[in-house]
């Protein structure tokens, strides 16, 4: 009976099942405000999607997953905003634009190991930063893009109401979900895995870690890409803030809260720290103060995250059940 | 020919890890390289494995020149190799740690992810890691995380590792390193079968008792240098091998 409860084909259900669920049996004077709150949960979990695929699964921390929401935000945004191009194409297009930068950050820097690479993805998205601050008529400079417009409809269906927003970034976050749960679960995720252990050993099975690697990083700069743009004409407002590089490392943040290198740690992660910080922000500004308390205890006491706390649960119960 | 060194040399700055060295490994030999500790057996291993490049000298194996590959190019070119330090995947099964050494056989991108392999395809990768745990014999852990293997098991999987996708030539680094007396026989029978097999393997060993038994050919370094060549029995009788290695007072 145990097996059962702790299945995770069980809990992961149960999740989808939540998530799906959840808007309908709100009530309705808070309903908007948490209908807002969970889409933006779900914008972050992307983010941590795509940082997660690159630093959970392949073992390279990329700081410059800021960077490449932000660009994907900016791209999709200034072809709405200044071309009236559809936001679908657009939103294609920030993806693939973030895409494109992965591979000019990649080549050179995923040559190196050890710390180089965190400094050159750190490194880019400082400079990516000062590009937008400094190109004021596409991007608004230091005041910011106004006005984007929100996600254009399909067919008949608009998305401008909360309800139909929270489910279509649902839907879009299935999809990252189910793309990074099809990596994990093949060649590719053996072969990252491998990747993450032991560098020299994939080399001497013939294994092209360099390709793995640029690869996997243009994957995960594409799915920040589409986050991004996402994110964008979600909020109708963007400013440099929104592209900078303590956006990636909040997700890094939000990762290990969650769990490093799990599927559900990439949710659990930022709906905790979000919740925590918008609670406490209503009460008084200890929202960062919270966030480092929280972080450092963590660190402590449950370095897997809290998806880890299922693994100790799991073994402390079949430990239980043997006696 | 297999395997072709000329004139392979490596400095490290001012130290001469590698100078001048000449050998070569007829096919389906068991090739020993003894020496002792830092006369850049290892160094000569991630040389001829790419992972650190020559300064002057060529490699060739089988009339191809490698000296200029980078690892995984080596790797696809026929030359597998375990390391002195075990090198396994922990957090994976034993069965997946051999699917490692198969990566570069199969298809293991981002599309083949999405679409997933043919079921047939599959099933041929599967029966040959089986094939190949059943030779080092642990065929009936293959499910389980491979952090629980002892030092031996370890040094074990890695050889099956290296050998599952049928290299030319096979470079043990120290096979024996930090396993039990009683364990060596073991080792040894596998490394034999491995020979059987058809695959030309080379080895680092400090056990000489291991090196006499196994291999037709000994090649004694010191200082990068080569000091003696020939069947173990020569090697035994060599004046200069048997100084450094056992010490001056032996030299008969």
């Amino acid at each position: 009976m145990t097996g059962f409860f702790l299945s995770r084909k069980l809990w992961m259900v149960c999740g989808i099942a939540f998530l799906l669920v959840f808007p309908l049996f709100l009530p309705t004077d808070i309903k908007p405000f948490l209908l807002y709150l969970a889409s933006l949960i779900f914008l972050w979990t992307m983010l941590c999607v795509s940082l997660n695929l690159i630093f959970g699964y392949a073992g390279q921390l990329s700081l410059a997953q800021g960077g490449l929401f932000g660009t994907g935000a900016y791209v999709a945004a200034i072809l709405t905003v200044h071309y009236g191009v559809n936001f679908w194409l657009a939103f294609l297009v920030g993806g693939f634009a973030a895409g494109m930068l992965g591979l000019i950050i990649g080549i050179p820097s995923l040559r190196l190991r050890g710390p180089y690479f965190v400094i050159v993805t750190m490194g880019f998205n400082i400079i990516l930063v000062s590009i937008i601050e400094n190109l004021g008529e596409l991007t608004g400079g230091v005041t910011g893009l106004l006005g984007i417009p929100p996600v254009s409809e399909i067919g008949n269906i608009t998305f401008e109401s909360k309800i139909k927003s929270y489910y279509l970034i649902l839907i879009i976050l299935f999809i990252f979900w189910f793309v990074v749960y099809r990596i994990r679960n093949s060649r590719m995720g053996l072969c990252l895995n491998a990747l993450k252990n032991d560098e020299d050993l994939c080399q001497s099975v013939g294994i092209n870690t360099m390709f793995m690697k640029l690869q996997t990083f243009i994957i995960s700069s594409v799915l920040a890409g589409l986050g991004g743009a996402l994110y964008g004409s979600f909020l109708g407002i963007l400013t440099p803030r929104d592209a900078s590089w303590h956006l990636g490392f909040d997700a890094l943040v939000f990762l290990i809260v969650g769990g490093i290198g799990t599927i559900p740690g990439t949710i659990i992660g930022p709906a905790i720290m979000l919740l925590i910080s918008e609670l406490a922000q209503s009460v008084v500004q200890i929202g960062m103060l919270m966030n480092g308390l929280i972080l450092i205890l963590l660190l402590i006491f449950l370095p897997k995250g809290v998806v880890g706390l299922f693994g100790y649960i799991k073994d402390f119960l079949y430990r239980y059940n043997e006696k | 020919m297999l395997l072709e060194v000329k004139n392979l040399t490596k400095n490290f700055g001012g130290l001469r890890a590698v100078y001048n060295l000449n050998f070569s490994v007829e096919k389906h030999k068991l090739v020993g390289i003894i020496g002792p500790n830092g006369a850049g057996k290892s160094t000569l291993f991630n040389l001829l494995t790419g992972f650190v490049p020559p300064t002057t000298g060529t490699i060739t194996l089988a009339g191809q020149r490698i000296d200029s590959y980078r690892t995984h190019q080596i790797a696809r070119a026929g030359i597998s190799r375990t390391f002195q330090t075990n090198r396994i995947i922990a957090n994976e099964t034993l069965m997946n740690n051999v699917m490692v050494g198969l990566l570069a056989k199969t298809q293991h991108g981002f599309w083949d992810a999405m679409i997933g392999l043919k079921k047939e395809e599959e099933d041929r990768f599967q029966y040959r890691c089986r094939e190949v745990l059943k030779i080092v014999e642990l065929e009936e852990m293959s499910g389980r995380v491979a952090s629980g293997l002892d030092q031996e098991q370890q040094k074990r999987l890695a050889i099956a590792v290296a050998i599952v996708n049928n290299p030319k030539l096979l470079l043990l680094d120290e096979p024996t390193g930090g396993v039990n007396v009683e364990e060596i026989d073991k080792l040894t029978k596998i490394i034999r079968r491995i020979w059987e097999e058809g695959i030309t393997v080379c080895l680092i060993e400090h056990k000489i008792k291991m090196v006499t038994e196994l291999c037709e050919k000994v090649i004694v370094i010191n200082y990068g240098e080569k000091i003696a060549e020939g069947t173990p029995e020569e090697v035994m009788k060599n004046k200069d091998a048997i100084r450094v290695y056992l010490g001056e007072e032996n030299v008969a």
